[in-house]
């Protein structure tokens, strides 16, 4: 057992972590890094300067990153020191995360050297083309289609929800191709540019004022090449690939906003005492901090097991005392999905009239921040909803029947 | 970083498991609550296989080892609600023995205890301080050498079976005015009866009343007492936060077997989204104060962990054990309200456990007072 950090990899998130606090400006706090022109161009150059260190591909193996794989444990320390600092990625997970993944295991020797040097370099951004507005949860459900012309592939349909994709290069769609065969065994996944001429993308803004854009293909056609893996089979290749891939970030975002309040509650007075002297601040913060580390020790037993997994070990449950179910996974996503609306809720009506304050506004506590994550947790749906989980929980984890 | 159990660990829970299946069920649980008794036999057993003396120095009987060993074998305890002194005893009791450094005391107290010829009990709270040594108040009163004890000791863990009571007292204000002391239960001017609980278990309050505590069986005074009761203490909680971890596992695992056996409506309510999105709940509960319990004990072990971190993981498992087995109740309804149905074996004891050594609200305020400590991260 050894359930801390050695000093090697004390030193790696260190190291990371200097150089983000270094290269991002003093004030930083991450938000609007792709909404204007001008934040994006930094946002760009961000992405280019940890493609240039060799960051964005920690996962990847040696023979295409020329350097040795990180460990699983210096990914996920990679990944956390990015969220708590809310470093811009320009999409990074998805490229180096998925799309590259699915290119090293499933593509070809053309494709490859098509895409994974820029992938590596920080140099394109891409993202999933999934979601579609009757194929959610679903997603097997997909009508997009993908029709086989010659050399070419034709694109017809529309992806929503798409991450950015006003600022990206490319978009992975999943597509039906073949509407004859069964609902999982007809689905191809197919690289297409963005600024394709028959594609149209159009903004969007969230509630939580971030963009998703909603893409529209109209007979776009793209080459053969595009395609990555068997056609029809990308529901069991391209779509599940998770090899190669850094795991996510924990709960270091939720951490750092938690700090951030903690810091304000420091700071702050009300009538003769500070907030974090209120004994009902104190103990709100209290069980917000202990549902925290609940949260960050799940996440390195997940990550610890999926090294293990990836290593080739199976893990037993009774080999950490029961612990670990399939589903611990999602025992972690469920955490984040419900932790983030109930801190942000109760933060706010910490704030009292202050917690509707909105960023710009002279008076508004920690430049809106609070304000900020309490419409963003409204998000919480994003890979499925906290019921949907605990569906899945409660049949795959526990037996349940359906 | 490594999450498994060693070799030793693992053939340590396993054995534990194995052997209360087999000598612990309920049928022994229901007849020692009605007699007002722990398992004599049980407890001899465990001292012959060694295992009462885990996690206690070898200078004093036991047989090394850490607190994360007693907390792998509380947990299954906790699984098989084992009716034995096992966190007052051995562990608590134990710990405080130990942490006064004492040579003679190690010899001549702990010893006994640590093999479970003898059992120990600490006794810390009163009717107006709640495990808070700031705030006890009994007092000790200088007599020659030694000193008198007057006052009232609550919530003594298995006091009613206990051979040795230690006793934090007071001769004067702040921590050296802390007086540790062994008092037998049949001493003149020591009145021990059991408390009346919702667990049905050993609970005793003790009277003191000018009960002689003589320069020999003055165990440390001053700052060390702080510190052994307050190691005892922690020890004490993590040992019956993994009581309620087996125990609420236990109460998971009923919920879940119920939800697919009974059949209401025509389908077996498991699969009824109702009672599935309590049973992931209790699940994700369940995970999470396993995650911070045996990281918190695996700290504590190596000494890198601090009380925070403790008060962390008895709080999380209060609140877990809490909502775990009113879930539990929720979903098997009617059949469990009755009292041969085992369900309520489990709820009565997780509440006991739940309230003793720092309910969720006195361990979050540790937390609390912490975070207001300690100037910001960012």
């Amino acid at each position: 057992m050894q359930l801390d950090l050695t000093d090697k990899e004390r030193a790696w998130r260190d190291e990371v972590g200097a150089f983000l606090r270094q290269s991002l400006p003093s004030d930083w706090r991450g938000e609007d890094a792709y909404e204007t022109d001008e934040s994006y161009e930094f946002t760009r150059d961000f992405a280019k300067k940890l493609g240039q260190k060799n960051w964005l591909s920690l996962a990847w193996p040696e023979e295409h990153r020329k350097e040795a794989t990180k460990t699983k444990t210096e990914q996920a320390l990679f990944q956390s020191e990015i969220a708590y600092n809310r470093a811009p990625t320009m999409n990074f997970q998805v490229g180096s995360g998925t799309t590259g993944p699915a290119l090293m295991v499933y593509g070809t020797d053309e494709q490859r050297d098509l895409w994974l040097e820029d992938i590596r370099l920080g140099e394109v951004g891409f993202c999933n083309g999934l979601t579609e507005p009757d194929a959610g949860s679903d997603l097997a459900a997909l009508q997009f289609s993908a029709v086989d012309d010659g050399d070419e592939i034709v694109l017809n349909g529309e992806k929503i929800f798409n991450t950015r994709a006003h600022r990206l290069e490319y978009i992975t769609v999943a597509a039906r191709s073949n509407p004859e065969a069964t609902k999982h065994r007809g689905i191809s996944a197919v690289l297409c540019p963005l600024d394709h001429p028959r594609v149209k993308v159009v903004k969007k803004m969230t509630f939580g004022g971030q963009n998703l854009s909603w893409v529209y293909f109209d007979d776009a056609r793209v080459p053969m090449r595009n395609r990555i893996g068997t056609k029809d089979q990308a529901w069991y290749e391209a779509l599940s690939v998770d090899v190669y891939t850094m795991p996510g970030a924990g709960a270091s975002g939720s951490q750092r906003t938690f700090d951030d309040f903690v810091k304000y509650c420091h700071e702050t007075k009300v009538g003769s005492q500070r907030l974090i002297d209120d004994e009902r601040v104190k103990l709100m913060l209290a069980e917000f901090a202990i549902e925290l580390e609940v949260q960050h020790q799940l996440y390195w037993r997940t990550v610890w097991a999926r090294a293990q997994r990836e290593g080739g070990t199976d893990i037993i449950n009774e080999k950490i005392g029961g612990g670990l179910h399939q589903a611990s996974t999602s025992v972690l996503s469920l955490w984040s999905k419900e932790w983030g609306p109930r801190f942000a809720h109760a933060a706010v009506r910490l704030l009292g009239p202050f917690g509707q304050l909105v960023h710009g506004e002279e008076w508004a506590p920690m430049f809106g921040e609070m304000e900020r994550e309490l419409r963003q947790s409204h998000g919480n749906h994003a890979h499925g909803t906290p019921e949907l989980l605990k569906g899945v929980m409660a049949i795959r984890g526990l037996g349940m029947p359906r | 970083m490594d999450f498994s159990l060693t070799e030793e660990q693992d053939m340590l829970k396993r054995a534990a498991r194995d052997l209360l299946s087999t000598h612990c069920n309920t049928g022994l649980v229901r007849e020692m609550e009605e007699a007002g008794r722990y398992a004599q036999p049980l407890w001899s057993q465990l001292a012959d296989l060694g295992w009462l003396g885990v996690g206690i120095p070898e200078e004093g009987g036991g047989a090394g080892g850490t607190v994360f060993d007693q907390m792998l074998v509380a947990e299954e305890m906790g699984r098989a609600l084992a009716p034995i002194p096992y966190a007052s005893s051995s562990v608590i009791a134990a710990t405080a023995l130990a942490g006064t450094g004492d040579a003679a005391v190690m010899k001549d107290w702990l010893t006994p205890i640590a093999t479970g010829a003898r059992i120990g009990t600490l006794a810390v709270a009163e009717p107006e301080s709640h495990w808070d040594l700031d705030t006890v108040s009994l007092a000790a009163t200088k007599d020659g050498d030694g000193y008198t004890l007057s006052g009232v000791k609550l919530f003594v863990l298995d006091g009613v079976f206990a051979d040795d009571i230690i006793v934090v007292a007071r001769d004067g204000a702040g921590d050296d005015g802390l007086v540790l002391g062994i008092v037998a239960p049949d001493a003149s001017g020591v009145q021990v009866s059991r408390m009346l609980t919702i667990a049905g278990d050993g609970q005793a309050a003790i009277r003191f009343e000018g009960a002689a505590l003589p320069a020999g069986r003055v165990l440390a005074r001053g700052k060390v007492v702080r510190t052994a009761v307050e190691e005892a203490l922690n020890r004490g909680r993590l040992i019956l936060a993994a009581h309620m971890l087996g125990a609420a596992d236990v109460a998971m695992q009923m919920s879940v077997d119920y939800a697919q056996d009974r059949v209401q409506f025509g389908r077996p309510i498991g699969s009824f989204q109702a009672i599935q999105h309590k049973l992931a709940t209790m699940m994700k509960e369940l995970e999470s104060a396993r995650a911070l319990l045996y990281t918190a004990a695996w700290r504590h072990a190596l000494g890198t962990g601090d009380d925070v971190q403790v008060a962390m993981a008895k709080a999380w498992m209060n609140d877990t054990s809490e909502r775990t087995l009113w879930e539990a109740h929720q979903i098997h309804a009617g059949v469990a309200y009755m009292m041969e149905f085992d369900l309520q074996l489990f709820t009565r004891r997780c509440k006991s456990w739940e309230l003793l050594l720092g309910d969720t609200h006195d361990q979050r305020r540790k937390v609390g007072d912490h975070i207001a400590a300690t100037a910001a991260a960012v």
